[in-house]
């Protein structure tokens, strides 16, 4: 078993395996070797945010190892498990927050799982929708707009 | 009661006492067992409590962190998963994202989810340019560079029929054909190009940086691997003449820059390309003074023999024989008079009539094989 103490000091029981499937606490477990009992601190998550990642390595604890990527083969982001799908069913805030953590623990999965559930909610929509959707604040003088805009020519639909 | 009687008495006390005493120690144990346990239960109910309280408590919390709040890998990574032409709008979303999204980290890695790499082969391919390909190539440089690089690194022929501004990143491309590429179209860097034999810009309205693109520049791109030229018909933009350098084409097997506006001389160089078989300089403006041999014979050299031969007139020697040359002779070959060996012969297309090789013209003649 490893321990794990979040940001706000809650301390995680996890199995290794479980622990493993980040990148950064494998690593750090290599590291200090098999016999330290002391707790790996991660001072960039949050308890919350950590309970939600342990149900996520929980869920996927018996998923086979991943295939050697193939090249010739496109992925989409919308190739998401169902499970996954129900998982990532949170607020935006928390929802950013386990990306922010996914990263931070180098767990790919759960990473290009948050960006392509974000992918998801952008496409299809105007600019306009999308910075209201993420209270984007549009900095750009009126000037520099149209030098975008411009710039964005080739890719306009035809 | 009898001394015995009594003697049994206190011994039964006695041992009373000591099964009290027993019983009391028992007890006294049991207690602190019992107040154990419970103290424990207590304390796994106070921890299992305080779990949930946390728990609750984390399910209450609300975080504000934002898409903004994203590290700039991260923003790479989620537009990624966006088709490039839907992705590239989003660059109007704020400065933060326009600056992100023009890194060429997103693009190699918008592209590596959306467009298929070319399987890498030998041999001539022809290309049929797909959605992307059109997209690409009307896309500014960096994003066709990253375009090409991605997609195309494995190509040794491409031929397309449109524009193609920059293909430099295909080291292996051993092909290039760029033709009717239409206003817009301008010269690719072709310096990097370093296994082209085979190059077709004909038909195009090339244009560039500069309003006129010297020949002479485009030569300077040139690599002596070239085989095969084509720059017909690009009479809007190719001017100069043609430099010395075309020498160094030491392989060059045809060469067509006819329907230029290409002037000056033709250079000495163009005699030592000894692979040359085909050579059009039809519809320039070449002129200017040319040695005083002009020794071309036995090439494949084509088109009319332009009128400005007769600029040469300090030519004594012109060898044309055994070429493809057509068309009239042009009645200027009169002012060569200084000629003393004059070869046309062995050209089917050519029209000897017209011309007279008289004696009073060319005083100085000795050989004459028209």
């Amino acid at each position: 078993m490893v321990k794990i103490t979040s940001s706000d000091n809650q301390e995680f029981t996890i199995s290794k395996e479980i622990a493993n499937q980040s990148v950064l606490i494998k690593n750090m477990l290599e590291d200090v070797g098999e016999s330290d009992d002391q707790p790996i601190p991660l001072p960039n998550v949050s308890g919350a945010i950590l309970q939600k990642v342990i149900e996520y390595a929980t869920m996927h604890k018996d998923d086979p190892p991943p295939a050697p990527e193939d090249e010739t083969k496109l992925k989409t982001s919308e190739d998401i498990e169902e499970r996954d799908k129900e998982f990532m069913q949170l607020d935006q805030g928390t929802m950013f927050e386990i990306i922010l953590a996914a990263n931070y623990l180098d767990m790919k999965n759960l990473l290009d799982l948050g960006c392509k559930t974000v992918a998801n909610m952008i496409k299809g929509k105007s600019v306009e929708e999308v910075r209201k959707l993420f209270n984007i604040v549009n900095d750009f003088t009126p000037e520099e707009e149209e030098q975008i805009r411009k710039e964005n020519e080739w890719c306009e639909d035809r | 009661p009898s001394l015995t009687n009594i003697f049994h008495l206190l011994t039964e006390i006695h041992s009373s006492i000591l099964t009290l005493r027993q019983d009391h120690i028992t007890l006294s144990t049991n207690q602190t067992r019992l107040e154990h346990t419970l103290l424990s239960k207590l304390d796994t109910h106070k921890n299992q409590i305080n779990s949930q309280i946390s728990k609750l408590q984390n399910h209450m919390r609300t975080f504000h962190t934002r898409i903004s709040d994203m590290p700039r890998d991260v923003v790479i990574e989620i537009i990624s998963w966006i088709h490039p032409q839907e992705a590239a709008q989003l660059r109007r979303l704020s400065r933060g994202f326009a600056e992100t999204l023009r890194t060429p980290e997103f693009t190699r890695l918008n592209l590596r989810r959306f467009v298929e790499r070319r399987r890498e082969g030998s041999g001539v391919q022809s290309l049929v340019p797909t959605e992307f390909d059109r997209l690409f190539l009307r896309a500014p440089a960096a994003f066709q560079e990253a375009y090409l690089v991605h997609g195309f690194s494995g190509m040794e022929v491409i031929s397309w029929r449109f524009q193609g501004e920059s293909v430099g990143g295909l080291k292996r491309l051993r092909s290039l054909e760029i033709s009717g590429a239409g206003e817009e179209g301008c010269i690719p860097p072709l310096s990097s190009l370093v296994n082209l034999t085979f190059l077709d810009l004909s038909r195009n309205l090339l244009s560039g940086p500069f309003p006129d693109v010297r020949i002479s520049f485009l030569f300077s791109m040139l690599l002596s691997n070239l085989k095969i030229l084509y720059l017909e018909h690009n009479s809007n933009l190719l001017t100069g003449g043609l430099p010395f350098t075309i020498g160094n084409l030491s392989n060059l097997i045809q060469m067509n820059v006819s329907e230029n506006r290409l002037s000056g001389c033709i250079p000495d160089t163009v005699g030592g390309l000894e692979s040359l078989a085909v050579l059009n300089l039809e519809g320039n403006r070449f002129s200017g003074s040319i040695p005083r041999g002009l020794e071309l014979s036995r090439n494949a050299l084509s088109g009319m023999i332009p009128p400005e031969i007769g600029n040469l007139v300090t030519l004594e020697e012109l060898f044309l024989n055994e070429n493809d040359f057509s068309g009239r002779l042009p009645s200027e070959l009169r002012n060569l008079v200084n000629l003393v060996v004059l070869r046309l012969s062995k050209n089917h297309g050519l029209k000897r009539f017209g011309l007279e090789f008289d004696r009073e013209t060319f005083l100085s003649l000795e050989e004459f094989d028209i």
